[in-house]
């Protein structure tokens, strides 16, 4: 199964804080079958945030979290025109990756993860994220960037 | 029109934590009148009477504050009742001049030289400001500025806080702390540090909250939210919860499988060894020394400095504590140490190089060091600040020995000396590596400058490249690498640093227990793999960004 797929994008979300975001992207991964339980899920990814926020300088959120409730690993995206408070330094995040990893995820997918997250603060990545026209020129660059290089 | 997006303010975080509470603003400093009236018979004696009893009001603040708030308001007194103050005073009174007036511009005259004199100093000009207010709204007859009392726990909204401000703060009240201005060592930073309380400043448009207005206040990032929304106020509790949690953990710094990391405090003197000794810490990796030294003709004596050096190891008895000797110059300066100007003090006869002109500072210092060891029953590790070379490293082990100190080691600040860890680690007992200063070096980028914030940034793949040499160099000769700087005290720069193979980390106490919790929730092995996929990183921001994502909660 692809990590990222149309239906996990939600371009020009309205959400208006880290809450809602990360609600609407779990409930996308529920509805994809790749969560089997959006609230113990929710817990998990509140829980790493409550720890260490997840926002990157240059409006960017990476809320994740490896836990029992998600089936595959997954990435869900979603822009948010008027960002929302993620905890990073520099001001609130408009684009926002929730990345789930099932418990005991192997290595492979752990280290195109972590590719996402490097990849991510790279201008020109995050300039056609924010530009992308629909939901399938976002996938298509996160699968050319990320998962293919 | 506010979006969610323009509530998010940035400032810059001096005391970690959140909180989250309506905002009160400071009470404005009183105004002079336009039209100036004519001096009156008695204002030579009213401005007299105004300075003191400011003054005598510091005084008092300082009784009821705590050890450390107490040292900042005498200091301020002693400004308000510096003679030469009361004698600028008079003369503009003589000359005509009508005593709040005569107050104000005489004040005026010492801040323009406080403020040009080197950043240390331009801090303390809030003191002066404080000063100026306080005496001036007598004069007028104007309720006095200061803390607002709206009959509930607030965040505290300012322009900048003053030490008789600061110095009665009460963390039941008060529940964080916002100015527009200010920096990392201004009183506000220290003084919220050491009350725990939140705090943000350098957040341009703090003077725009209005009283009542809801606001989260972001200390660990720096960030202020206004008119938050309920999942917002929701997670500040969570986030509170988590960190309460994390503050009843205890003990001595390990990784989830027990690798063992020393946890230590930065401290400045024996109100804060004190401090740092009622807490939950494994000792003191950096004792900084200067204290004694600034504000003075002439150096103490031995005598005096075994005393210090005492009631500092004592409170500390049977913890690692590591003392660093006199490191002037730059913006410390001590005139009878480096007593030339210089064009460019950041890179000149500063720190250990002092000892050059005079080598009977350190001497002098190492025998009180030595004494008060002695007298304290203790083994201080002592290192030498500015350390460029292996020879400079071997000079000052073979003096610190003849003087009978048993563990010796250097500073990694320079490029130079991470270099030639090695070497120097050849000559010396351990390191510890000062990442600010080796920041500022690596990027010729001046600490003081907000411009070049991001060169100075720890994340910067060089600076980690550098730290990574010194530890391999640590590791291949078993000898002990401390971290001293800011990098020490963020909880995901500290697992790159245990990574990589550092053993100690020395910060302000108040960032231990996150610390703590984040080493204690990753094995050894999960902070090699982050370190090292952080070194693959080519942009800082792709450093932390890496970090950020690789780290995870137990």
């Amino acid at each position: 199964m692809p990590l990222i797929t149309e239906d996990l994008v939600l371009l020009d979300l309205a959400a208006k804080d880290r809450a809602e975001v990360t609600r609407a992207l779990a409930e996308r991964l529920a509805a994809a079958g790749r969560v089997t339980d959006v609230e113990a899920f929710l817990a998990d990814v509140t829980a790493r945030e409550a720890q260490m926020p997840t926002g990157l300088e240059g409006g960017i959120g990476i809320p994740h979290a490896r836990s029992a409730a998600v089936a595959e690993p997954s990435l869900a995206f979603a822009r948010s025109a008027d960002g929302v408070d993620w905890g990073a330094p520099d001001g609130p995040a408009r684009l926002i990756f929730l990345i789930a990893a099932p418990d005991g995820a192997g290595g492979e997918h752990m280290k195109i993860l972590a590719a996402l997250a490097r990849r991510l603060v790279h201008q020109s990545f995050k300039d056609a994220l924010a530009t992308a026209a629909d939901a399938a020129a976002v996938v298509k660059l996160v699968t050319e960037e990320v998962i293919d290089r | 029109m506010s979006t969610p997006g323009h509530r998010v303010h940035r400032g810059i975080g001096v005391s970690p934590g959140v909180a989250t509470g309506p905002a009160a603003r400071l009470g404005q400093p009183p105004r002079l009148p336009t039209t100036v009236p004519p001096v009156g018979e008695n204002d030579r004696d009213r401005a007299r009477t105004a300075l003191a009893e400011t003054a005598a009001e510091l005084e008092r603040r300082a009784k009821l504050a705590g050890p450390e708030a107490a040292e900042v308001l005498t200091a301020a007194a002693m400004m308000a009742r510096d003679p030469a103050l009361a004698g600028n005073v008079r003369d503009l009174v003589d000359a005509g001049v009508p005593a709040a007036w005569a107050v104000d511009r005489a004040i005026a005259g010492y801040r323009e030289l406080l403020a040009n004199a080197g950043p240390y100093m331009a801090e303390r000009v809030a003191d002066l400001d404080d000063i100026r207010d306080r005496a001036v709204a007598y004069l007028l007859g104007l309720p006095m500025p200061g803390l607002p009392a709206p009959g509930h726990p607030y965040v505290l909204v300012a322009e900048d806080l003053a030490p008789a401000d600061t110095a009665l703060l009460d963390p039941a009240v008060v529940l964080a702390v916002v100015t527009e201005r200010g920096g990392p060592t201004s009183h506000t930073a220290i003084l919220a540090k050491s009350l725990g309380i939140p705090a943000v400043v350098a957040c341009p448009v703090a003077c725009s909250f209005v009283d009542g207005q809801p606001l989260v206040v972001d200390g660990s990032n720096g960030t202020v939210v206004t008119d938050p929304t309920q999942s917002e106020v929701d997670d500040v509790a969570a986030r509170r919860t988590a960190r309460a949690a994390r503050a009843t953990q205890r003990g001595p710094g390990r990784t989830a499988d027990g690798h063992p990391i020393a946890l230590l405090a930065n401290v400045g003197g024996p109100a804060d060894a004190e401090a740092a000794a009622a807490l939950d810490l494994e000792g003191v990796g950096l004792f900084r020394t200067e204290f004694l030294f600034l504000d003075r003709a002439e150096a103490p004596t031995i005598e005096e400095q075994r005393r210090v050096y005492r009631r500092v190891l004592e409170p500390l008895h049977g913890r690692k504590v590591v003392v660093r000797t006199l490191d002037a110059g730059a913006d410390k300066p001590v005139p009878y140490a480096c007593p030339d100007p210089e064009d460019n003090p950041a890179l000149g006869v500063r720190g250990l190089r002092t000892a050059w002109r005079r080598p009977d500072l350190l001497r002098d210092q190492l025998e009180a060091l030595a004494l008060a060891a002695a007298d304290a029953g203790a083994t201080p590790w002592v290192m030498a600040p500015m350390v460029a070379t292996a020879a400079e490293a071997a000079d000052f082990a073979t003096t610190a020995r003849r003087h009978g100190i048993a563990k010796v080691g250097v500073m990694i600040e320079i490029p130079a000396a991470a270099l030639r860890a090695a070497a120097i680690l050849s000559e010396v007992d351990f390191v510890s590596l000062g990442t600010n200063d080796l920041a500022q070096y690596t990027f010729a980028a001046d600490r003081q400058l907000g411009a070049l914030a991001p060169l100075l940034d720890p994340w910067q793949p060089a600076l980690l490249d550098l730290i990574a040499f010194t530890a391999r160099a640590g590791q291949a000769t078993a000898k002990p690498i401390g971290v001293c700087g800011e990098a020490a005290s963020d909880p995901l720069l500290a697992l790159v640093l245990t990574g990589l193979g550092i053993d100690s980390l020395s910060m302000a106490p108040v960032s231990v227990p996150d610390v703590r919790t984040a080493l204690a929730t990753h094995t050894i092995d999960d902070c090699r793999e982050i370190a090292a996929a952080v070194l693959r990183a080519d942009t800082a921001a792709e450093a932390r960004a890496t970090a950020t994502h690789l780290a995870h909660t137990p």
